[in-house]
């Protein structure tokens, strides 16, 4: 009876072994495989953080895009550096630093301390396309608040025509105006591009664009260009 | 007792081999399984369709200005302006140093130059169609040739 228990102790001993012995293996050589895949990861983390490094410069340059904010001055804080600019009635952010060129309306070189709200300037710098909608200005000059433009176009169809006095009345739906052809550039479609016209190809009802200054407080326009859309002979 | 030591070591050895075996088919097919992408997963990193662009036959006068860009700075006196609107539409520039017209060609696009002044220049542009339709942009450009 002993002897036969200890057969069978041997028996499972030696079949435990066998059974453990390989697992144990697979299981070292497991751990040792996922310290390579570790290793690898970690060598090619390295690689592409060290490219992305290289490139990221001339990736900052690509995306750093030339802009001008153009108006008046609304707000300035000089501790942060930053100023507002009222650019066509909507707000931009501008910062500056101490490399940043200022120059005054008379050309002089001026301090931040200088700069005046209410004042019309021209911001120069960077916007960063990806980032947000602020300027790193590096050139700042003060100017003249720009004349509006005074000039407006009209789109219309011809009436009465005087070739002496080289006046017509420009009808444009309700409105009606003696526009002053005297001192204006005439032209029209030709085959190719524009072609410049005379006074006398203009005809009643030819539809135009006119190109002028109103005067104020009557209808008469000082044309400075008259382009003829279509003429109602179709010579143009 | 030679015999049974013999057979217990071939069990162990077969226990062993079909142990292992059996955890290394596991693995395997765990790491195939991963390496697949259903077709539903597959969708959900498909790009979405983008809207094709359709123009109404009887769509009113547009405008875009394709260049240069708002708040431009440019260091030439004079800038070519390209954009796009209805075709043969009439496009009338207005600057501060003067006026230029140009018409669009059958694809609605056009281009026109411009003189600038030093300084921030604001340029008014018009398109008009055949009918007098209008629509206006207005574009400011910086001539400046100081190095930023």
């Amino acid at each position: 009876m002993i002897k036969n228990s200890g057969k069978l102790a041997t028996l499972f001993l030696l079949a435990m072994f066998a059974l453990f012995a390989p697992l144990a293996v697979v299981a070292s050589e497991e751990v040792t495989g996922e310290d390579e895949d570790q290793q690898k990861a970690d060598q090619l983390r390295k690689e592409v953080e060290a490219i992305l490094a290289e490139t990221d410069g001339q990736e900052s340059e690509r995306l750093l895009a030339k802009r001008a904010f153009c108006g008046n001055l609304v707000t300035h804080k000089e501790d942060a550096g930053q100023l507002v600019i009222d650019v066509r009635d909507e707000e931009k952010v501008g910062q500056y630093d101490e490399e940043t060129v200022m120059v005054g309306i008379d050309r002089e070189s001026i301090k931040p301390q200088d700069l005046e709200i209410g004042s019309y300037v021209v911001a120069m710098g960077y916007l960063n396309r990806s980032g947000p909608d602020e300027l790193q200005i590096k050139r700042l000059v003060i100017q003249e608040t720009p004349a509006p433009l005074v000039k407006e176009s009209f789109f219309g169809q011809v009436g009465d025509i005087s070739s002496e006095e080289k006046v017509f009345i420009l009808n444009q739906g309700e409105n009606v105006y003696e526009v002053l052809a005297g001192e204006a550039d005439l032209s029209y479609q030709g085959r190719d591009d524009v072609a410049a016209g005379k006074f006398d190809q203009l005809e009643e009802e030819d539809k135009v664009v006119v190109v002028g200054q109103r005067e104020d407080g009557n209808g008469r326009v000082e044309a400075s260009k008259i382009y003829i859309f279509a003429s109602k002979t179709g010579d143009s | 007792m030679r015999k049974e030591v013999a057979a217990a070591i071939f069990l162990g050895v077969v226990l062993g081999l079909l142990a292992m075996g059996g955890f290394w088919w596991s693995k395997r097919s765990s790491q195939e399984t991963s390496e697949f992408v259903t077709p539903a997963e597959e969708g959900e990193n498909t790009p979405e369709t983008e809207e094709e662009e359709s123009l109404s036959e009887d769509s009113d006068v547009f405008l875009e200005v394709e260049s240069p860009d708002e708040g431009a700075i440019v260091d030439s006196e004079e800038v070519e302006i390209r954009g796009k609107t209805v075709p043969e539409a009439v496009v009338v520039f207005i600057y501060p140093e003067g006026e230029t017209i140009v018409t669009a060609d059958n694809n609605g696009l056009f281009n026109g130059t411009v003189v600038l002044a030093g300084g921030a220049n604001e340029i008014k542009i018009n398109a008009y169609d055949y009918q007098g339709d209008k629509e206006e942009e207005i574009l400011t450009i910086v001539y400046s040739t100081a190095k930023l």
